[in-house]
């Protein structure tokens, strides 16, 4: 049927972003439910570029991005280093980050969402904001870590680490 | 911690159902599943209802959180439900809206914000007081027949739904239809939206087009497809992204070939959004489709007519007419009318040069629109399918507006082929099976004559909000108040039902009006009522509902109402038996038998019984009497002969395409209209309409004359009618905040000059009355013309503003054409902190 290939649009970017993922950094303990993973340095963020990394596992593809001002929930010395996983809540495919109006944009069905509001959806179909994957902030080492997610990640039942 | 949600897994054995969306038009199909709390299934495919292996992402059928939810039976056990979009429904394959994606937060419970469900019959003693059915029933059997007997039919008067999906179904239009128009025989009956109870693009109904003529699938096998005053995006969500899409990017191409072999295909499709708006549909099909197949013709609000004529002398003009289907399907003499009402007679120039000044339209705009709608593409004439919608319903003058846009498919001969037709987009799904309206064309405006102290004396409100969505609504909360307080004060007396049924009647009959509403939540229409009905609605009933395409569905019983709620038509015919059985005791034969037929078991019952009378022959499809018979239709397009419930269930998500006919004992829908040639008019043919743009009506100038803004409203993505049940989703109020304000969009030259930012206070006033709104600057909408989010709650109602002017030929308002004046009142109020303001209608061009 002609039309059937499109319940899988939303799938097929889904998968492309998968592949793209990077794999966890060593030393997350498989076995718990909210690992740390080293995101990366504050220092190496530049305002408006998207770091890709994934959480809470392999299978999970988010960005961490530093925006031009500090927001709520914001980590680093400006308190503007934020993240989120990068699955669209629709239906899945891989949001895109629009630095001049700091949102992400889906492409399959043009969801936006604001990144410096916690992920919430301005227009779209998603249901809930895009998942915001918890940063912590350690100043001596200028490492920025992920340890956990607010919302459920899209795929999932939960938010624990797949195998 | 968040980090811990998680949403429970339904069992291989969880119980199935089939439903579709509550909410839009396009009622796209979902599958629920229903299981015991605390009995999940596993990970496994062989352990979950999904047969999916979970400990991998779930990409394909994933259950949101909002698709979840806990419902409790009237036996007291508790069960999940998951309402999951439906992949195998040829509808949406799949996809969620925001609206259908968050059922799962829609359903009834007792620790969500639903709980305030209608539970239980009310009458006011000091306000609303829980009593049996019996008494409730009583008490209004016992009024309806004492002020029939009085007064005659017209002392009984309605306001109610007339459609499918949530508020509605075929079992709710015929249970209500037979009710007040074969039992009651009242003429004082109006539709949910306007004062009127026929069809909204009456025009094109007796042009011999029946709205609802296309299949989904024509706008993936148009070369053009047109909108006008729609927003497909946001309200017809998933026919946008599942047919409209594919074709603007060109994903279609093969079918279109395959349609039409020979034809020159070009890659993306095209798209033409007539609106004053730059909404997110122009945006998002400019993305789809490229810029440069995009066109928005950003017209003056109301210039409808002259902007649509003068496509069509630009046709003329270029012979891009389909001469062959004007000779063969359209009445000869109305075309010179036509051809005389677009400007024949002057110059192209001039015609277009008024256009382009009265329309604010580029004349080359409207030259390549016109193109884009007839210029053959090699030696095919283009595939062009017209969609409309309340953007031009409820424009300066709806007649003249839906006539001069349904003329331009007529001339091109756009109808009964793939990828083409004329067709209304769509609000809310459809299901009309009514006895015929006893009176004329168009209707009675009961709610002016209730504003002025006459009209009906009993007024039954069923599954609507005149005060969120009547023209100058005010006038209709002030009635109610004031004419019902003289009611209110007789039932505050109390005393024996036999003794409230005696006061109410010496108190409508001293200028009081007793008001009954049937309605799932306690709405300010709600709150003003002597009597409440608690109604079930889609989830707590079978019941049968068309979307776009006419494509019926069964939507399944999955849960219990809550509290005593019923089903509509349950209630009816508990009065209607009620009143029946007093006209028994005194041996009244003749009223006996008008209020029989009511003694339905089942959900399936009212079903057949509606077939077996729209069996009979065109029943009241918005065909009034009272028409030239020249132009009377020979068909009812709603039509649901030859199907009952158990046939619908077993056809599932994808149903079957009204009209049904057998044909070698099998039944058969209909995909499209007039592929047979034939239109709706005893010529069988199709007749042109000659359009006059109006002069803007007295009241609207008068308005325009004191103040700057013109106010445009309607509908925004998750906001679903009057907000009843979108105020009640939790993500909703996350979204908005919890004001339940409306918003209004203003262009940022027009926040400046007013001093406001997004997330203001402001306030719109003109003659008829005051409402606030949360301002939202964006430039989508031009200086001058703000546009406001309509039938919001509380102070927010953009009805409040609207004149009561009605096009006298069809009673349906001019709801998007408004004037006042603007002030700021406060700043952005706390609560909305956690609003997000970036622009709503511009999210594309990554
Ligand atoms: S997957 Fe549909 S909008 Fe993102």
């Amino acid at each position: 049927m002609p039309v059937s290939r499109r319940n899988f649009l939303g799938s097929a970017g889904a998968l492309a972003a998968l592949e793209l993922a990077t794999a966890p950094r060593p030393g997350a303990a498989a076995e718990a439910a909210s690992p740390s993973i080293k995101v990366g340095r504050a220092k190496a963020f530049k305002v408006g570029v998207p770091v890709q990394f994934s959480y809470p596992d392999a299978a999970a593809p988010a960005l961490a991005i530093k925006l031009s001002g500090p927001v709520p929930g914001g980590v680093g010395p400006a308190h503007d280093i934020v993240a989120y996983s990068q699955l669209c809540v629709h239906k899945g495919c891989p949001v895109n980050f629009n630095a001049q109006r700091e949102v992400f944009m889906c492409p399959c069905h043009f969801t936006t969402y604001d990144a410096e509001l916690s992920g919430q959806v301005i227009i779209g179909h998603a249901t809930t904001n895009l998942p915001r994957i918890r940063l912590t902030y350690d100043a001596a080492s200028d490492v920025v870590t992920a340890v956990g997610v607010d919302g459920l990640i899209y795929g999932r039942v939960n938010n624990k680490r797949m195998a | 911690m968040t980090n811990d949600i998680s949403v429970p897994i339904p069992p291989a054995n969880a119980q199935r159902f089939k439903t579709g969306c509550k909410y839009c038009i396009v009622g796209c199909g979902y599958n629920v599943y229903k299981w015991p709390v605390g009995q999940n299934g596993g990970t496994s495919p062989a352990h979950n209802a999904l047969h999916a292996d979970l400990t991998k992402p779930n990409l394909v059928d994933w259950i949101s959180p909002t698709m979840h939810g806990v419902v409790k039976d009237r036996d007291g056990s508790s069960y999940n439900v998951a309402i999951v979009p439906d992949g195998d429904c040829v509808v949406n394959n799949g996809l969620s809206s925001v609206r259908g994606g968050s059922m799962g937060l829609s359903v009834y419970r007792e620790d969500a914000p639903t709980k305030d469900r209608l539970k239980h019959p009310t009458i006011v003693q000091h306000g609303q007081q829980q009593v049996s059915w019996d008494d409730a029933v009583e008490l209004v059997a016992g009024v309806t027949k004492a002020l029939l007997d009085q007064h005659g039919p017209d002392a009984i008067g309605t306001k109610f739904a007339d459609h499918g999906g949530q508020g509605g179904g075929y079992e709710f239009t015929w249970a209500t239809g037979k009710f007040f128009y074969q039992s009651v025989q009242t003429t004082m009956a109006t539709v949910h939206n306007r004062p009127t109870v026929f069809g909204e693009p009456m025009a094109s109904r007796i042009m011999g087009i029946p709205e609802l003529n296309i299949a989904y699938k024509d706008s993936e096998l148009a070369d053009t497809i047109v909108i006008s005053g729609g927003n497909p995006y946001a309200d017809q969500t998933n026919y946008y992204f599942n047919h409209m899409i594919p074709n603007l990017r060109g994903g279609t191409v093969d079918q279109k070939k395959a349609a039409y072999p020979g034809k020159k295909i070009s890659a993306n499709g095209r798209m033409i959004v007539i609106d004053p708006r730059q909404t997110i549909t122009v945006t998002t099909a400019r993305e789809a489709a490229g810029n440069e197949n995009v066109l928005h013709l950003q017209l003056t609000p109301g210039t409808d007519v002259v902007l649509n004529n003068a496509i069509g002398r630009v046709i003329l003009e270029h012979h891009w007419e389909n001469v062959g289907f004007i000779g063969d399907h359209v009445e000869a003499d109305s075309f010179g009318p036509y051809k005389q009402s677009v400007g024949m007679s002057q110059s192209l120039g001039a015609v277009l040069s008024d256009a382009e000044h009265v329309t604010g339209v580029p004349r080359a705009d409207i030259i390549k629109a016109a193109a884009w709608i007839a210029e053959p593409i090699g030696t095919h004439p283009p595939a062009t399918l017209f969609h409309y919608e309340k953007g031009a319903i409820w424009s300066i003058k709806n007649w003249d507006v839906i006539a001069s846009y349904v003329d331009l498919a007529v001339l091109t001969g756009n109808l009964g082929k793939p990828g083409t037709g004329c067709a209304r987009l769509g609000g809310h799904q459809e299901g009309y099976v009514r006895p015929d309206y006893p009176g004329k064309r168009p209707g009675v405006y009961v709610e002016k004559l209730l504003a002025e102290g006459q009209g009906p004396k009993l007024w039954w409100v069923i599954a609507c909000n005149p005060i969120q969505t009547a023209p100058n609504a005010f006038s209709v909360l002030k009635f109610i108040q004031e004419r019902g307080r003289i009611v209110s004060d007789a039932l505050d007396k109390g005393g024996t039902i036999q003794d409230r049924i005696k006061g109410v009647v010496d108190a409508v009959n001293a200028g009081g009006l007793f008001i009954v509403a049937e309605d799932i939540y306690p709405t300010q229409m709600v709150q003003h009522a002597h009597v409440v009905f608690p109604a079930a609605t889609q989830f707590e009933l079978n019941m049968t509902s068309i979307n776009g395409e006419r494509r019926l569905r069964l939507y399944q019983k999955f849960m219990d109402p809550p509290g005593e709620a019923k089903p509509d038509w349950q209630i009816m015919a508990l009065v209607a038996n009620r009143i029946k059985a007093l006209y028994g005791g005194e041996n009244n034969a003749a009223m006996v038998a008008r209020f029989s037929g009511y003694d339905w078991q089942s959900d399936a019952d009212v079903f057949k019984d509606a077939s077996t009378a729209s069996a009979k022959g065109r029943l009241d499809a918005g065909a009034p009497d009272g028409l030239p018979t020249t132009s009377k239709p020979t068909f009812d397009p709603e039509d649901i002969s030859f199907l009952d419930h158990a046939f619908i269930q077993s056809l599932g998500n994808n149903g079957i395409q009204v009209p049904v006919n057998v044909q070698n004992g099998q039944r058969r829908g209909t995909e499209r209209f007039f592929t047979d040639g034939k239109f709706n008019r005893p010529s069988g043919k199709a007749a042109f309409i000659a359009a006059k743009q109006p002069e803007l009506p007295p009241e609207i100038a008068a308005q325009k004359q004191k103040y700057k803004y013109l106010i445009n409203n309607g509908r925004f993505n998750e906001m679903w009618q009057t907000g009843y049940e979108s105020w009640r989703m939790s993500n909703v109020i996350e979204r908005w905040g919890s004001r339940e304000d409306a918003y209004i969009e203003l262009s940022p030259h027009d926040a400046k000059e007013l001093g406001v930012r997004s997330g203001d206070v402001v306030r719109i006033h003109n003659d008829y009355a005051t409402a606030t709104a949360i301002a939202y600057v964006t430039d989508a909408v031009r200086p001058g013309q703000p546009f406001m989010l309509f039938a919001q709650p509380k102070k927010g109602t953009a009805g409040f503003l609207v004149t009561p002017h009605v096009d006298p030929e069809t009673n349906i308002p001019s709801y998007k054409l408004t004037y006042a004046g603007i002030s700021k009142v406060a700043g952005k109020p706390a609560e909305l902190a956690k609003v997000s303001f970036k622009d709503l209608e511009i999210p594309t061009r990554s």
